[in-house]
């Protein structure tokens, strides 16, 4: 597939949705920002999304991944002047024995950098989620942000998760924070719904609805429903 | 009217017996006050009621209008008429509380409700616990204080509206006018369904009608009397029963296990 450019110049703040997309290379100049909804149901094997942000620049990705394939993505935002920010949510339903991976960086190259990875899975049957990727703070880019979050409810005996993203920090005066869980749906939880009468299948699809659905609410109402029926679908 | 019937209840939480032989009836016209030092079996025997698969029943049988329940899920208790109050309502991220309780509501009903009847419902009782209706909208239990969970826990027994309501603590973590709210839609309850109330403390009993009170100690039932109980505990603490020759498990347990603890909770950290 051909790599699609994406730039934004002139102080401009652009919002896009695009769905089943091919190879990203973005370029976020000085004093702009973007909002990018992606949403992916289709069959691409591979993605590659490089990302350049520039100052006091802003790049919101909301990225939903419902295909019913196996995926590898490779991510990497650059921060390449002060006062960048990227807010990153990533949502991925896997089933069948689909094996997904999302390798999703961050590079803080200057001080006063800013970034915020969410990344959500759930896992089901016999697929695999795997998060990783690499929050890097390069030396002198003091008073730069970064965090990450990945959390993977692993629903079926035999589906696997694996969350290890990592930082490295080569600045002492800067701000991180990293957590990654992986686990079967919260035992309490299903308690709590089933003591209210709900089957143990319609607590487990609540529970992820919850957990899936809030992503959704990002995108076009067309683009919405069709998140919506896929989660309903699978559960 | 309906009797929930408890025979010779044995119970454990990872491996450590909790309840030790516990017989007990209760019939959905009463209500009954359970009562006893913390850390002897208070919340694991409603939990048991409920079916909470954490809490495992080694011996004995739960009778629900003549009906085995011993091992039924929480589901199927919920749907026969059991509803249980808890003391830590879970915060359930993204799930929203109007969805929930629409879902709650149907699970008990043969026919889905309409959209008009379910609004009706959902209105009568946010008035009716001082919730503000804006509320419904949000997700359940999340970012709720102590007192709206709470609250929200009363609300959805008016909702699913179940022939017997458990209710665990459900005046910890409420300010004076909210312990008044609950008692209220308590009392005005009662004479719609059975209820089975732990408290710590004579407020809230004295706010509502209480047919009979029993006092647990160390798994088992150690007395068995009228509301002058609740009176009695509140001004003298449970070291009376020792007079009276009740026999506390160890002094260890009624020392270790503090205030705000429980036996479950404590089983659970041993066995870890």
């Amino acid at each position: 597939m051909s790599t699609k450019k994406i730039v934004v110049k002139n102080n401009k703040k652009s919002e896009l949705e695009l769905i089943d997309f091919s190879d990203l290379e973005i370029d976020i100049e000085n004093d702009c920002s973007l909002v990018l909804k992606l949403a992916n149901f289709g069959n691409a094997e591979n993605l590659k999304i490089t990302a350049n942000l520039g100052r006091n620049s802003s790049f919101d990705v909301v990225f939903a991944d419902f295909s019913d394939s196996n995926i590898t993505v490779n991510s990497q935002v650059n921060l390449n002047q002060e006062g960048a920010n990227c807010r990153w949510h990533l949502a991925t339903l896997s089933g069948h024995e689909n094996h997904k991976k999302f390798d999703i960086s961050f590079i803080h190259h200057v001080g006063h950098t800013f970034a915020l990875m969410d990344n959500y899975g759930v896992s089901r049957e016999k697929s695999e989620i795997i998060f990783t990727g690499v929050n890097h703070i390069l030396e002198g880019a003091k008073g730069s942000e970064t965090a990450q979050n990945a959390k993977i409810i692993v629903f079926d005996p035999e589906a696997r998760g694996t969350a290890s993203p990592v930082l490295r920090i080569d600045e002492n005066d800067v701000k991180a924070s990293h957590g990654a869980v992986v686990g079967q749906l919260n035992e309490d939880h299903m308690f709590y719904l089933m003591s209210r009468g709900l089957s143990k299948e319609e607590a487990r699809a609540l529970i992820t609805l919850g957990y899936l659905a809030p992503i959704s609410k990002q995108f076009s109402e067309k683009t919405q429903e069709r998140i919506m029926n896929l989660i309903q679908e699978a559960m | 009217m309906s009797i929930l019937r408890i025979k010779d209840l044995h119970v454990a939480v990872k491996g450590k017996e909790i309840l030790k032989g516990l017989a007990l009836d209760i019939d959905t016209t009463k209500t009954l006050a359970l009562l006893g030092p913390n850390g002897n079996g208070k919340s694991t025997l409603l939990q048991t009621i409920m079916g909470n698969p954490n809490y495992t029943v080694t011996k004995g049988q739960i009778l629900f209008d003549d009906k085995d329940i011993t091992s039924l899920e929480a589901d199927e208790r919920s749907k026969l008429g059991i509803f249980l109050g808890m003391q830590y309502p879970s915060e359930v991220p993204g799930v929203n509380n109007v969805d929930f309780l629409k879902a709650s509501l149907n699970a008990h009903r043969e026919k889905p409700i309409s959209l008009f009847e379910f609004y009706k419902v959902l209105n009568k009782a946010y008035d009716k616990v001082h919730i503000p209706f804006e509320m419904s909208n949000r997700n359940l239990n999340e970012g709720f204080s102590g007192g709206e969970k709470k609250k929200n826990e009363i609300l959805q027994m008016l909702i699913i509206d179940p022939k017997l309501v458990l209710l665990d603590e459900i005046d910890s973590g409420l300010d004076v006018d909210a312990i008044q709210t609950v008692a209220q839609v308590i009392k005005e309850e009662q004479e719609k369904r059975g209820f089975l109330i732990v408290s710590h403390y004579a407020r809230l009993y004295d706010l509502i009608n209480v047919d009979r009170v029993i006092i647990l100690v160390n798994g088992r039932i150690a007395v068995d009397g009228d509301k002058s109980l609740i009176q009695k505990v509140d001004t003298q603490g449970y070291e009376w029963l020792k007079q009276e020759g009740v026999e506390f498990d160890n002094e260890r347990q009624m020392n270790s296990v503090s205030l705000g603890t429980c036996a479950a909770k404590e089983a659970l950290k041993e066995a870890k």
